[in-house]
């Protein structure tokens, strides 16, 4: 009897389980209809995690919080060791949160790597933050641009700028990876008669994977990137950025509304400029802007691990896409600002193609912007514009940016080789002079050892092979765009 | 009297030993600890995985065994009062007191079994997940010089720098300018072995407004029987602990170290604390030796939970006795930010006389509660066993004589008191 009874609450049990299952599907979706919810369900949750944020209700903010008080006083007393957890729980239990997740990714790639001298410790650090956000902010959070954007600034500022000194082993370490996994520069499909044991062969099914698994790029929306606007060169940070933040464009497009949902991005970038203080959507495409201005300026990169040869030099052939990219945001935004840096761009544009010998394309530019921009001095020829822009590169050598140096220097070395393939000896030898006299000019300026680590030219001998290499390429089309 | 606290205490074994609960603790804390391995996300090297395991395996068990403890021991008398098994016992001529020391003591083995699984447990994990198969040659000698370890702080015997302004900073801060030096002198103790590295641990803040801009040093080394001082260069964070492995030093020499600040990129005055800025670190004994040191201190608490349990349940019945002990472990888990941030924490709001009131009414509060708890955070092994820390038995003994003999003691004489004075022949409804 005793057995009987217990055998019926069982079924009893499970009866009653089986009904509050069939209606708590029901029972979501009219909370989902009737906007019911806080927040949206967790994605691809695991279920400790589903449990835990459901389960915990209004206490997940109060042990967050404490969470945070005790990643704080650890940091401050430089015990490291336990932060990648403690951000790790903080982050699950708001995994909506997206400031949350942007926060600490930035911490650990800004505040946490600089606390170690070495360069492999905080190359641990900033790939640390970088996880954080890829792996699995962007799990939680597919639909958000913030993220996408904040990920993508890890790659462009972090990375990719000059701010911290180990910038330059963190950049040879995503080439290397970057590398080893695609054979090369970018992602080739497979040509006829390639052998695939070549080490520039296409990569193979397991690297194709990897991409996907451990970098979380899809190799198809990076052949896309590559058709629209590139082909870009994947070994550099700014490529990647790129990436991230036209994923984030993506997103937004086919969630529309998904931006305004999202929570506040961000403000903890120290510099002014940085996208964070603008909307996900506007912030992506601004970073887009930058990239692929940077890609024009060094988006082709000449990297050997074996010699520790790492040369960024500029890509002139996407000079048209930069530029048409830029005009389709300005229609888009209408803004001032943004027509600012397009103007500073263009006049960056016009001397570096003047430092190569492409006087007839630099010339239009300045048409085009004169055309455009109504506020510009017309008095000012295209000639004196050129002759006072190197006069203010050379009085301010030591703000300027390295790539912009590199494209003067290597320009200059290009025209040499140019001239020197003609028989011109005489003007050969003198942009030859000139080339060095800028390298001079701005390592001069370079007095410390820090800021030569951070903004140093490459040796003039090195600059002279890109040179020549790219005069070379130019005399068969379409090299210019294979990089090495 | 003996014998009958021994009989008591071993019923009380036999029960626990029977019951469920003790199963289901035993399961916990097997399956915590075993799982710890595979859900905890370090830094990525090998020494941040092993001190995060060390720290989450060992604060877990203390957790686990600290609510254990306070919720059988609560348990041990009251349940017994509510099931009627303790009016038998009481009707023998058996001394309240006995009867309470005969539980704690029945308790205390539990404890100690638990304590010794979770620690060969924890002891076995921690040997598995850093063995030879799975570590680096490099990781295994830096794990077992900084972190497998029991090392100790030795401050300097003398500071050589510029005399400083009486009543000025300098009294806790020496500052070295740029291109000036500052030394200390450190005697290395004669107990340290040959064998073992020496190591310096400094830390310093400089006079930039960039809180974490590395700094350019050298340091020079110098010992009595050293012709030529071993010289080492490197770029230093500040804010930041660093530490520097010393070349062999015999036993019982006067060392004398010496920093320059070379930094000539963006010159700035390095500042070191006068009596922490650098120390030298000797390894004092092996990590297993330290770790049994840990958990003596742990065992200290639990006997403290135990005798708390065992008085709160000798008063109340046994949900109220739980919810006490509860409480009381909740307040005396905050011990250490209760004696530091909490007294200093102020009330600012108008009009001035509330804040005041508030403020007075709130100290008064947390004054008590630092009276009345035990001082917990002073015997945390945390502190100590994750960083490679010494624990020294004076430590463990302190432990003991306040936890167990102070808190527990005092906790004992009220228990007996109390269970001797609670009327046991109430009538039941």
């Amino acid at each position: 009897m005793k057995n009987a009874t217990a055998i019926f609450l069982l079924l009893a049990a499970l009866l009653g389980l089986w009904g509050a299952a069939r209606v708590h599907e029901q029972l979501w979706d009219y909370r989902a209809r009737h906007q019911l919810l806080a927040a949206a369900p967790l994605e691809n949750a695991p279920p400790l995690m589903a449990f835990t944020t459901v389960a915990l209700g209004g206490f997940r903010g109060l042990i967050a919080d404490l969470l945070w008080l005790r990643t704080i006083r650890l940091q401050q007393e430089g015990r490291v060791f336990e932060i990648a957890q403690l951000a790790d729980w903080i982050t699950k239990l708001e995994p909506h949160f997206t400031t949350v997740w942007a926060f600490q990714a930035w911490n650990m790639a800004y505040n946490i790597s600089v606390l170690f001298p070495d360069a492999e410790n905080r190359w641990r650090w900033v790939n640390n933050g970088i996880r954080l956000l890829r792996d699995e902010g962007l799990r939680y959070n597919p639909r958000n641009p913030n993220l996408y954007k904040e990920l993508g600034w890890l790659y462009q500022h972090k990375i990719g700028y000059i701010m911290d000194s180990a910038h330059p082993f963190y950049r040879r370490k995503l080439a290397e990876t970057m590398q080893a996994v695609l054979h090369g520069a970018r992602l080739e499909t497979n040509p006829k008669g390639t052998d695939p044991r070549s080490p520039m062969a296409p990569p193979e099914a397991g690297e194709l994977q990897r991409l996907r698994e451990e970098f979380k790029l899809d190799p198809a929306l990076m052949r896309q990137l590559d058709a629209e606007y590139g082909p870009f060169d994947w070994r550099l940070p700014e490529t990647h950025a790129l990436y991230w933040a036209w994923r984030g464009l993506q997103t937004a497009r086919d969630n529309p509304g998904a931006d305004e949902q999202t929570t506040a991005s961000c403000s903890c970038h120290p510099d002014a400029k940085a996208p964070s203080a603008l909307p996900g959507v506007q912030a992506c495409d601004q970073m887009m802007l930058q990239c692929l201005a940077a890609a024009f300026r060094q988006g082709r990169l000449d990297f050997d691990p074996a010699t520790d040869l790492y040369v960024t030099t500029p890509r002139l052939d996407l000079l048209p896409q930069v530029m048409k990219t830029y005009e389709q945001a300005i229609a888009r935004y209408d803004e001032r600002n943004l027509r600012t840096v397009y103007a500073n761009f263009l006049g960056e544009a016009i001397i570096i193609l003047h430092s190569y010998g492409r006087d007839a394309q630099a010339r239009e530019i300045y048409r085009q912007a004169l055309r455009r921009y109504p506020d510009l001095d017309r008095t000012i020829s295209y000639d004196d514009f050129i002759g006072a822009n190197f006069v203010a590169m050379q009085k301010d050598a030591g703000d300027l940016p390295p790539p912009n140096a590199v494209a003067v220097v290597e320009g200059l070395l290009f025209q040499a080789c140019r001239r020197k393939a003609a028989g011109d000896a005489k003007h050969a030898a003198e942009f030859e002079r000139q080339a060095k006299a800028f390298r001079d000019i701005y390592m001069q300026a370079r007095a410390s050892e820090d800021h030569r680590l951070r903004t140093g030219l490459p040796e003039l001998d090195i600059l002279r092979r890109q040179a020549e290499r790219r005069a070379q390429e130019e005399t068969t089309p379409d090299m210019e765009t294979k990089t090495k | 009297m003996l014998s009958k606290i021994i009989a008591i205490s071993g019923l009380t074994l036999r029960t626990a030993m029977r019951s469920r609960v003790f199963a289901l603790l035993i399961a916990m804390v097997v399956i915590c600890i075993a799982g710890l391995p595979l859900m905890i996300k370090s830094d990525g090297t090998a020494a941040g995985q092993t001190q995060l395991f060390i720290h989450y395996a060992f604060g877990l068990t203390m957790t686990l065994l600290s609510i254990a403890a306070a919720w059988s021991a609560a348990g041990a008398i009251s349940l017994e009062v509510a099931g009627r098994q303790m009016h038998v016992l009481v009707t023998k001529p058996v001394h309240a007191a006995e009867i309470w020391l005969g539980k704690w003591l029945g308790l205390m083995t539990i404890n100690l079994i638990m304590l010794g699984l979770a620690g060969g447990l924890i002891y076995g994990l921690l040997r598995w997940t850093t063995r030879n198969a799975v570590l680096s040659a490099d990781d295994q000698v830096s794990l077992r010089e900084e972190i497998l370890t029991a090392h100790s702080l030795i401050a300097p015997e003398q500071t050589v720098s510029k005399p400083a302004p009486p009543g000025g900073a300098g009294q806790t801060l020496s500052a070295v300018p740029p291109g000036e030096t500052q030394s200390w002198t450190f005697r290395v103790p004669e107990r340290t072995s040959p064998g073992n590295a020496l190591f310096l641990q400094f830390q310093f803040a400089t006079s930039r407004l960039e809180r974490q801009m590395p700094v350019t040093g050298l340091w020079l080394i110098n010992a009595d029987d050293s012709t030529k001082p071993y010289r080492t260069l490197g770029s230093y964070t500040p804010h930041v602990g660093h530490a520097l492995k010393l070349p062999p030093v015999a036993p019982g020499q006067l060392l004398t170290v010496t920093y320059k600040n070379v930094e000539t990129a963006e010159p700035a005055t390095v500042l070191f604390a006068a009596n922490t800025g650098a120390q030298l670190l000797i390894r004092e004994s092996g990590f297993e030796s330290n770790f049994i040191r840990a958990l003596l201190l742990v065992l200290a608490r639990l006997a403290f939970f135990s005798a708390l349990g065992l008085t709160v349940g000798a008063l109340f019945s046994f949900p109220v006795a739980v919810f006490t002990a509860f409480a009381f472990l909740f307040i005396t888990g905050l011990s250490g930010w209760i004696g530091t941030e909490a007294l200093m924490a102020e009330v600012d709001l108008s009009p001035a006389w509330l804040a005041g009131l508030l403020n007075a009414a709130t100290y008064g509060i947390i004054q008590l509660a630092n009276f009345v708890t035990p001082p917990l955070a002073r015997f945390e092994p945390l502190s100590f066993l994750p960083t490679g820390a010494f624990i020294p038995w004076a430590l463990v003994g302190t432990a003991w004589g306040i936890l167990a003999i102070g808190y527990g003691g005092t906790l004992a004489v009220l228990g007996f008191w109390m269970f001797s004075r609670r009327e046991m022949g109430l009538a039941a409804i």
